[in-house]
């Protein structure tokens, strides 16, 4: 996706505003914000995680909104999505009549240690190098509709060094 | 250049390193990047760009500050400071008693 998240590169930002010792959080609902994501995160039942429905901000609302009002829509949105809870019931606060209760997989005993868990992200997709350490390449000046970790690269030349 | 940071090493990032500056100019000035952070680097010293990406971290070893040959494990790690782990702080010497 050509979207304004994948900002590397881009000028007219403004000048970063750089504070000495920030607090972790600027408010407490940005902690609640942060538990609640890792909280369904631990269900498994939001695949590819925030990401998607972060990249689907519109630009103008995804410039404006600081990270945690990100997470906060995002995470409702995924939410929804993922079936785990219905949008009548993020705007009424309350579970739908016969709604089953789940059983939460990050829980007070397990939450100090799941953050620093042990995740993998490698893949075993059987695939071959086309390229050597040292070697000059350039990239594809690709555009995607969804997901790209291209995206600074396009079209770039450099020397290639692992993937 | 997303928000992507080693949580379990670092914390959670500050708001700069997720913000649109810093993540927009990072790549294309960092030597600026770096003077607007209060890091001056000279012409012949080399920087690089490491993107970390939701999959992959980069670790990025700090200087060693000089005057510090003699310090022990314990009291280098304690002039490390988180900018410097991001890369874009050097660390500076230890105080001695002669600068108090």
């Amino acid at each position: 996706m050509n979207g304004v998240h994948d900002m590397g590169g881009m000028h007219g930002m403004g000048p970063i505003r750089y504070v000495k010792s920030e607090p972790v959080f600027h408010a407490p609902w940005e902690g609640r914000v942060l538990a609640m994501v890792r909280a369904v995160q631990a269900t498994g039942k939001i695949g590819g995680g925030l990401r998607p429905a972060i990249e689907n901000i519109t630009a103008a609302e995804y410039l404006r909104m600081s990270y945690y009002e990100k997470w906060f829509a995002a995470l409702v949105e995924r939410l929804v999505e993922s079936g785990l809870v219905t949008r009548d019931e993020i705007e009424n606060g309350r579970p739908a009549k016969r709604s089953a209760k789940a059983v939460p997989v990050l829980t007070e005993a397990n939450a100090a240690t799941y953050p620093t868990r042990e995740v993998s992200a490698r893949r075993n997709v059987p695939a071959a190098a086309r390229f050597q350490s040292g070697q000059r390449v350039r990239a594809h000046n690709l555009h995607p509709v969804t997901h790209t970790r291209f995206a600074t690269l396009r079209a770039r030349e450099g020397g290639y060094d692992r993937a | 250049l997303c928000s992507c940071y080693p949580w379990p090493v670092l914390g959670l990032p500050p708001v700069w390193y997720k913000s649109a500056p810093y993540r927009s100019r990072a790549v294309i000035d960092p030597r600026g990047v770096l003077l607007e952070l209060g890091t001056s680097l000279p012409d012949d010293v080399e920087v690089r760009v490491w993107d970390s990406t939701a999959e992959q971290r980069y670790m990025v070893l700090p200087e060693r500050p000089a005057g510090t040959e003699t310090l022990s494990e314990e009291a280098l790690a304690a002039l490390v400071t988180r900018d410097a782990m991001i890369g874009v702080a050097k660390l500076t010497p230890p105080q001695t008693e002669d600068h108090r």
